[in-house]
């Protein structure tokens, strides 16, 4: 992984492949369950991983402390990088930095592509849009995030010490920049006509924690979007189904721009 | 030696519908008002009674608990700094990290000082695991905004020339000038809760007095150790002032009567801890290397095993014996010698401390038994706590 400078932010950015640009924003969890897709991007991609600040035990200036910095700094590595045309590729809080970073410009950006997305509220201040996965039971958690749990998910008991630091960091930094309100940007709905790209919206099928209906919602808030399901999937379809996933991007990615 | 008598003010009669956590999800229909009523009473007459009894008088607050009903811990004080004379009045306190507005902390504190004419002790707590879902503050700041508030809270109580601007990471204000300012200068004592050598060393530091609770007889040490260590590298005097330890205390003309009581307060420990375990340990609120053990340990939590016994062995509190509890450290109980032999060997074990933060009630122990239980220790162990040089 190479390290970055952008202001006082030194960045953790894993890249491979060659070819047209990819950046991918990783969600709160299960990053290291995500191998076997990037492997699959880099062959097609040149891709850029980014880990966001203090996630992986990685350091965050104190300063540092919102969805909009991170969408700043993303913007910045845009620009840091010279990189254009570049295909975004956001998951579940990735997907929320991604839509944060369209609202504000997509000047260096020609594709969009979201996978079970947060970070937008819909519904009212009575109803939860995103599952509280801090209040349920943890085998209830697993079972709304993955299609087949018992294949896709860790097991905890058998970590090692770097892994086991580095997922409780993912947790904590995942709170800190999404506890409250709850994984979701109060203002983001109004401004995502900003999101002007072609946007893939891409769901799972099975998730629980944000369900289909809510990304067919995110869909139709955007000018340019389409939607597709991944069977035999979860919160994380990458990880459930890596080669569909891949292949939605790609076909996406490469087809014509719209006149 | 001081001595204050705590209640947590459980309403005990929704704890036999209780499943699997008393806490967080526990519905409110479970809770009789009129009930709840007569248990605020006969507590409250409890703390009165300690004004005669010369023990002092400690609140504290939880939320969304069957195990303590004082969701507000200036509310019952309020009414106890006109009720009472003479003992001090310690709030051991004010979740400052998980309260939205710390100008509204310092003008509670403030009042209550001045209606009790300068008897007012104020804590500051972290609050436990479970007290981040009633909030619903950010964990993965809490420290952070915990200590915002502190330095907040102070500089108004001790501000006396007008308004100012603080306009920090988590508060913002532009007009700060709290009325009424404190009778005691430049403030009423600070006291924190700890459960580590690490939060007991920012204590220390601070010169804040810490309370210690339910850490027995193998994890004290260290926590009293680290304060001293720290106390004295930034130059505080190191006084056993500064350090309290609490205790369920049952005491009685024997053994046996004595032992009784303890066992119902220790119905305290039995329960407060029976929580659902994804509030144990909320992402970013323990560090990251306890939070990475609790994973590996999933499900239980990284409460789990905070109770051991003399020699090491974890104890479940919710199957804990009264004799375990002795020998944990966690309570004093049986005679008033019993209750004074312990005290001493405890007091010797962790290196002294100046105040004793008594549990005289807990759990389904009755008025009556609450009283006799308090009256007997002021008479029999209360005159002996000089004995022990503080």
């Amino acid at each position: 992984m190479e390290r970055i400078q952008i202001g006082d932010v030194s960045l953790g950015v894993s890249t491979a492949g060659v070819g047209r640009p990819l950046l991918f924003l990783h969600g709160g969890d299960y990053f290291t369950q995500h191998q076997g897709f990037l492997h699959i991007l880099a062959g097609r991609w040149r891709v850029l991983i980014p880990r966001h600040p203090g996630f992986g035990g990685s350091e965050r200036p104190d300063w540092f402390r919102s969805v909009h910095d991170l969408a700043y700094l993303y913007l910045d590595l845009l620009d840091h990088q010279g990189l254009s045309d570049v295909v975004l590729v956001g998951s579940s809080f990735g997907g929320w930095l991604a839509l944060e970073m369209c609202i504000r410009s997509v000047e260096r950006i020609s594709r969009l592509a979201l996978i079970d997305t947060l970070g937008v509220k819909f519904g009212g201040r009575e109803q939860r849009d995103i599952a509280d996965i801090y209040a349920l039971p943890a085998d209830e958690v697993l079972q709304r995030t993955f299609f087949a749990p018992e294949r896709a998910a860790p097991d905890y008991s058998r970590l090692d010490d770097a892994e086991a630091v580095s997922i409780a960091s993912d947790r904590a930094a995942t709170a800190l920049y999404g506890w409250r309100p709850y994984m979701h940007d109060p203002g983001l709905r109004r401004w995502l006509h900003r999101v002007r790209v072609p946007t893939l919206v891409l769901w799972g099928q099975s998730d629980g924690i944000v369900p289909s209906d809510y990304g067919e919602r995110l869909c139709r808030s955007l000018p340019d979007a389409r939607f597709e399901l991944i069977p035999a999937a979860g919160h994380y379809p990458q990880i459930e189904q890596p080669e569909q996933v891949a292949d939605a991007i790609e076909r996406f990615g490469r087809a014509e721009v719209k006149p | 030696m001081k001595v204050w008598h705590f209640s947590e003010m459980a309403y005990h009669p929704a704890w036999p519908e209780v499943r699997d956590s008393y806490r967080v999800v526990i519905p409110n229909r479970l809770y009789d008002p009129k009930i709840g009523a007569d248990l605020y009473h006969r507590y409250l007459d409890e703390w009165a009674l300690c004004d005669e009894l010369g023990i002092n008088i400690m609140t504290n607050e939880h939320h969304a608990t069957a195990t303590c009903a004082d969701s507000v811990c200036t509310i019952p004080m309020a009414i106890l700094a006109r009720e009472t004379k003479k003992v001090r009045l310690l709030a051991l306190g004010m979740p400052i990290g998980n309260r939205n507005d710390p100008i509204r902390v310092a003008e509670e504190y403030s009042m209550l000082d001045v209606i009790s004419r300068g008897r007012l002790e104020m804590g500051f707590v972290k609050g436990v695991p479970f007290e981040i879902s009633p909030a619903n503050t950010n964990p993965a700041d809490l420290m952070d905004r915990f200590w915002e508030a502190h330095d907040l809270i102070l500089k108004a109580m001790t501000t006396h020339d007008g308004p100012f601007n603080w306009e920090g990471t988590h508060f913002h204000y532009r007009s700060v000038n709290v009325w009424p300012r404190p009778w005691q200068q430049p403030h009423p004592p600070i006291w924190m809760p700890v459960g580590s050598p690490g939060s007991a060393a920012e204590a220390a530091e601070r010169g804040i007095t810490i309370g210690v609770l339910n850490t027995g007889w193998v994890r004290t040490p260290p926590i009293f150790e680290a304060y001293r260590k720290r106390a004295a590298e930034a130059s505080r005097p190191i006084m056993p002032e500064r350090l309290a330890y609490m205790a369920l205390i049952g005491v009685g003309n024997t053994r046996e009567e004595g032992q009784r009581r303890a066992d119902q307060i220790l119905d305290y420990s039995r329960t407060s801890g029976v929580v659902a375990p994804q509030f144990m340990n909320p992402p970013g609120y323990a560090s990251v290397a306890q939070s990475a053990q609790a994973l590996r340990t999933s499900g239980a939590g990284f409460r789990a095993g905070r109770i051991q016994s003399r020699d090491g062995r974890a104890i479940d509190p919710r199957r804990m014996t009264v004799d375990d509890a002795i020998d944990a450290g966690l309570s004093f109980a049986g005679t008033p010698d019993d209750v004074f032999d312990q005290l001493r060997a405890f007091y010797d074990h962790v290196g002294g401390f100046g105040h004793l933060l008594m549990m005289g009630q807990g759990g389904l122990l009755s008025h009556e038994e609450t009283v006799a239980n308090l009256t007997l220790f002021s008479k029999a162990v209360l005159p002996r706590l000089a004995e022990l040089g503080v």
